[in-house]
């Protein structure tokens, strides 16, 4: 009995503990690959000097909304020379403002190829419903890739458009999205 | 604490349920789904800005302004130019492959050089080295170097006349097409003045005589506008209802050797009804009695094969229409036309007051010359190099020490292969600029590859069948892909070292040159516009009789009875042009007609069919007195009987998977005919024989 | 028909297209602007209904006389985008729909199950199988455009009336601050329209009388393929060639309706 007793509901729990922490902890880590930002940036301290998104993150040739990562002109508009002492700044300067080379940020949040996405058609809507709190970071979040998709970790999946359209009474139709 | 059997799965049980508690099963499960949709392997799409740069399409005639987009600098793809007149939008299937054909498998990536019959590549530098003292070797003997080249609006022709002029040799030839052999006929059998074009927008009747002038002739883009847009009406004579023949109104069905005939016996009426034309035309009266006495209606019925009746109604309309252009040219867009039959359609439009007038036939100047050392355009355009290799071939000239091949490629595209290959094999040192590894590179010593022409600065003056003198340029659009060179850059620097000033210090000053003489603003030019002036040359001593007409009007034209088929060559730009192949995309697009496996089709009617002893689907042999090929009968009732359409552009033996063995190559079947009153050699489509191969079981 | 089944024409736009079969001069340059806008891969082959990927196939007609009375056309096809779409309603993933927004039968390739029920209900044979995973040859992967995804082997694919165009212009207009619903003629036009160069390839709103499209659907020379099957193809033809029109149907001889 008391052999019985020994092991009692131990090896259970230790099953269920064992599982958690790989499943919550290990699993998540091993799926993504964490791939790091070229450069520092702040966006809160951006936002606090410009105040708006749409400088650094529209297309203004083509008068499009929110389409794309800042080019290199567009951080050279102000950071011709070094603002502030930061040597991340400097660095920035160096080697690609001078060079007219551009920095390859990392989308942290990337829509896979078939689907056809416009900021503008969702211009309405406040940025932070979907990019978090971007506008109050002090720094990059690094872009997690999965290993198995390819897809980054906070690409909205499809269900989670839908709600939205259905809700604000937009077309749920398949090619208003997909290519 | 040993961990005994029954605690094992007492720990087995609990991780399968707090498994279940955690995101992973969930997670791995859509997870592998989505990994199913998106294999690793299969490519993904570019992301970012898409723009578009204006480019110049330089893939032999016709050559126009086109759109390149690109994505984050990398072109992507090639659409027409609206803002551009040659194009207006429009694009034809090679020119729209323009992008794919950067990246085709047949591209030279760096200088070659040929050791123990096998290409190494070289650097730059060696390649340098090893032309630079062969040049200077030859420099100041007569005549020992010598070009061909296949782009005839290019001002790197300048560049390269030049440099032979420079080392002292006048053997500059372009390859043989219909801008040659216009130029032949109109100024040096007929006195005239300056470059032939048509005014096609003008015209309100359009009579082809034998061009296929909605696919291969000229600028066909432009003429797909313009019959889209209705401008004019179309009438089509020629043996074959090709593309242009069943769009146009009418379709006269005539075989190719009585087009000249025609024409002539049209201009019997014509001179019946119609005063004689303003223009002053010395010989006029010879023409007339000439005319009159050998194109009687019944004699016109026995030459052409036509009806009275259908000539009389086809000069009716000629003469009913108010601007109306006889267009004489060849059935597929190059060599194969004769000095009598372009000579015959000059001069149906010169009697029908149709020169240097809207809708007429129109005398474009000659482009301003950069390249101070270079002979004219008309003496460039006055070499023949299908008698100079016939003559290098017989022995009656000596054969050159150098040859220069540019934008050309004669092993594949010129007639007689035999003799034409005979001929180069005389010559000990071939140099090839060509951007893709063709039949003539193949057989070359040194390679020294061109960009691609999205990779260079380039430019266009007054391509072929233009109404009016024309200038484009087009700048590059892209970083060369492969470690090339731009050829006229490349012999600028090799004049340098050559001690030969040829005037320029680059190809773009050189442009720019060219582009301030003619007053045409350079910043427009390369953003996709066009420079146009409407002057035109008038003439003043223009022949419709002399001697050398009258010998090859006179000239007896029949052929062996052996061979009784006529052939028809055609040229359709899915299947690329006489120096590009089959484009990766052209190939896809052909019918099951058109190419099976690697045979490729010729087409007869059943009549003919009969006659010959094949059917649908017979796997065939054409014989000509030159040459063999092997194909599939395809019946269509559009095909006069006796004769048989021949596709051309298959057949290639380099270049890449997209047209190496893909049926053969029709123009080995060609000869070459050099006529006694002209004096000018052309590709001749001699009658051929069918039989039927046995299936070997 | 039952009112149900004419759902479409309830939709706010019906994209279309009229081909004027008279003035095709049978080039292929559509095809290839289509290839190289949809990422279609090149092929070793010439056609080839198992090897090679066609979403646009330009086919030759003959009228069948013996020359010299014989005359031919050319009639290009591309996905007919049916009013009553026989692929859709066999689907049974509903990778296939009869989209509302602008009337195109939409084809979502990660959601195929390649199971081909649609390219046996298609009566247009518009509709190809991946047989093969799709290959470039080395560096010709940098032509790809962004407008499409690429296809795997295993699902099935056909035209889309190059559906992102639709896509672009309704940013466009968002930019400018127009209604992305009422798009102005020629705005939105597929690759094989834009680059035929004699303007046989008509393309608009059939539903808005300012396209042109809506017109010339209307002409009497204007027919459509396999018209009495009741797909309501979303592609017109012109001809004033009887022979070409009656070509357009299965007719037989006692058939009271013509098509000519």
């Amino acid at each position: 009995m008391s052999s019985k007793k020994k092991g009692g509901i131990m090896p259970f729990l230790l099953g269920i503990a064992a599982a958690l922490v790989v499943g919550w902890i290990i699993f998540p880590k091993v799926l993504y690959v964490q791939e790091t930002q070229p450069v520092r940036f702040s966006h809160k301290l951006h936002m606090e000097q410009i105040g708006e998104c749409n400088l650094c993150h529209s297309n203004r040739e083509e008068r499009a909304y929110a389409t794309r990562m800042p080019s290199t002109k567009d951080c050279a508009l102000c950071h011709y020379t070094a603002l502030t002492g930061s040597s991340e700044e400097k660095e920035l300067v160096r080697e690609y403002i001078k060079k007219d080379k551009q920095v390859p940020w990392k989308a942290s949040q990337k829509q896979p190829d078939n689907v056809y996405f416009s900021h503008l058609a969702h211009k309405d809507l406040e940025c932070r419903q979907c990019h978090f709190d971007m506008e109050n970071r002090d720094n990059l979040p690094p872009k997690y890739v999965n290993r198995l998709t390819g897809y980054t970790k906070t690409t909205m999946k499809m269900h989670e458009c839908e709600r939205c359209h259905a809700r604000e009474n937009t077309s749920n139709a398949c090619y208003v999205c997909h290519k | 604490m040993a961990l005994d059997r029954r605690g094992f799965l007492k720990f087995v049980a609990g991780g399968v349920i707090g498994t279940g508690l955690t995101p992973l099963p969930w997670k791995l499960t859509d997870d592998i789904s989505i990994w199913t949709q998106n294999w690793p392997w299969i490519p993904h799409i570019p992301d970012g800005e898409i723009n578009s740069a204006p480019a110049l399409a330089k893939l032999g005639q016709p050559e126009y302004g086109i759109l390149v987009s690109k994505v984050k600098g990398s072109p992507i793809l090639a659409r027409g130019n609206p803002n551009h007149p040659l194009s207006q939008g429009g694009i034809d299937p090679l020119a729209a492959s323009s992008v794919q054909l950067l990246h085709s498998p047949a591209r030279i990536r760096q200088p070659m050089r040929k050791k123990n019959g096998a290409f190494q590549a070289i650097s730059w530098e060696q390649a340098i080295q090893e032309i630079a003292p062969k040049l200077s070797g030859l420099k100041g003997q007569k005549n020992k170097v010598a070009c061909v080249s296949g782009d005839e609006t290019s001002s790197t022709n300048e560049i390269l006349a030049g440099l032979l002029q420079g080392l002292g040799s006048e053997k500059f030839f372009f390859h043989p097409g219909e801008t040659t052999l216009y130029h032949h006929i109109w100024q040096k059998i007929m006195g005239g003045r300056g470059h032939l074009g048509f005014d096609l927008p003008g015209a309100d009747l359009v009579l082809s005589l034998g061009p296929d002038l909605l696919e291969s002739w000229g600028n066909a883009v432009s003429q797909q506008y313009l019959f889209g847009q209705g401008t004019f009406r179309l009438l089509y004579a020629g043996p074959v209802q090709n593309n242009t023949a069943a769009m146009a109104s009418r379709w006269i069905p005539v075989h190719s050797d009585a087009l000249g005939h025609l024409a002539l016996a049209l201009a019997y009426h014509i001179l019946k009804k119609r005063s004689p034309p303003r223009q002053n035309l010395s010989g006029f009266r010879q023409l007339h009695r000439y005319v009159r006495h050998n194109y009687t209606p019944l004699e016109a019925q026995k030459k052409t094969g036509l009806e009275e009746a259908t000539i009389q109604s086809l000069a009716g309309e000629l003469l009913q229409a108010r601007r109306p252009l006889v267009l004489p040219g060849s059935l597929s867009g190059s060599c194969d036309v004769s000095g009598f039959d372009l000579y015959c359609g000059f001069c149906l439009n010169l009697l029908l007051d149709r020169l240097n007038t809207a809708g007429g036939m129109q005398c474009i100047p000659e482009p301003p010359k950069v390249v101070p050392g270079a002979p004219s355009w008309s003496k460039m355009l006055s070499g023949d190099l299908l008698a100079e290799l016939r003559r290098i071939a017989q022995g009656s000239t000596e054969a050159p020490e150098l040859m220069l091949f540019y934008e050309s490629n004669p092993v594949y595209s010129l007639p007689d292969s035999k003799l034409t290959r005979k001929a180069l094999e005389k010559i000990p040192y071939k140099v090839s600029f060509s951007q893709f590894m063709d039949e003539t590179a193949a057989t070359c010593d040194l390679l020294l590859p061109q960009h691609h022409f999205l990779e260079r600065l380039d430019d266009a003056f007054t391509p072929f069948s233009s109404a009016a003198a024309n200038y484009s340029v087009g700048l590059p659009v892209l970083e060369p892909v492969h470690s090339t060179r731009s050829t006229p850059d490349l012999l600028l620097d090799l004049s340098g070292k050559l001690e030969l000033d040829l005037g320029a210090e680059s190809y773009e000053t050189l442009l720019k040159e060219k582009a301030g003489l003619l007053d045409a603003d350079w910043g427009k030019l390369t953003s996709g516009g066009m420079w146009r002036n409407n002057t035109v040359v008038s003439q003043d001593r223009l022949e419709l009789w002399n001697d050398r007409i009258s010998r090859m009007l006179g000239q007896d034209r029949e052929r062996p009875d052996k061979y009784q088929v006529h052939m028809v060559p055609q040229t359709d730009r899915r299947t690329g042009s006489p120096r590009t192949a089959i484009p990766p995309f052209g190939l896809k697009t052909l019918r099951e007609e058109e190419l099976e496996q690697n045979t490729f089709f010729i087409r007869l009617n059943r009549q003919t069919a009969r006659k010959n002893g094949v059917r649908e689907g017979s796997l065939v042999k054409i014989v000509s007195p030159e040459g063999t090929c092997r194909a599939k009968v395809n019946l269509d009732e559009g095909v006069m009987t006796d004769a048989v359409v021949v596709p051309l552009g298959f057949g290639h033996t380099y270049w890449d998977q997209f047209s190496r063995g893909k049926g053969d190559n029709a123009l080995q079947l060609f000869g070459i005919r050099c006529e006694s009153g002209s004096g000018m050699c052309h590709c001749s489509t001699p009658r051929v024989r069918i039989s039927k191969i046995e299936a070997a079981r | 028909m039952s009112e149900s089944m004419q759902i479409h024409e309830h939709f706010q736009i019906k994209w279309g297209m009229v081909i004027d079969v008279d003035k095709c001069t049978g080039c292929g340059a559509c095809q290839v602007a289509c290839q190289a806008e949809n990422n279609i891969p090149p092929s070793q082959q010439s056609f080839d209904r198992l090897r090679s990927v066609h979403w646009l196939y330009v086919y030759k007609l003959e009228n069948g006389r013996p020359y010299p009375e014989s005359d031919i056309a050319y009639l290009p096809r591309p996905c007919m985008q049916c009013g009553n779409p026989s692929c859709a309603s066999v689907c049974p993933v509903i990778a296939t729909t009869k989209d509302e927004e602008g009337g195109i039968v939409s084809q979502i390739y990660p959601r195929c199950i390649g199971c081909r029920y649609c390219m046996a209900a298609c009566p247009y044979h518009s509709r190809v199988f991946n047989w093969f995973d799709p290959v470039w040859p080395k560096g010709m992967e940098k032509t790809l455009t962004p407008y499409v995804s690429v296809r795997p082997r295993g699902v099935v694919e056909k035209c889309t009336f190059c559906h992102h165009r639709f896509q672009l212009a309704k940013r466009r207009a968002r930019a400018e601050g127009r209604d992305p619903h009422h798009l102005k003629e020629d705005e939105y036009i597929p690759a094989c329209a834009e680059a035929c160069p004699t303007g046989a390839i008509a393309f608009g709103d059939l539903h808005n009388p300012e396209h042109k499209v809506h017109q010339l659907s209307r002409s009497e020379h204007a027919f459509r393929i396999l018209e009495r099957l009741g797909t309501e193809p979303q592609v017109y033809y012109l001809s004033r060639r009887p022979w070409v029109r009656r070509q357009g149907d299965n007719y037989v001889q006692k058939d009271q309706q013509r098509g000519e």
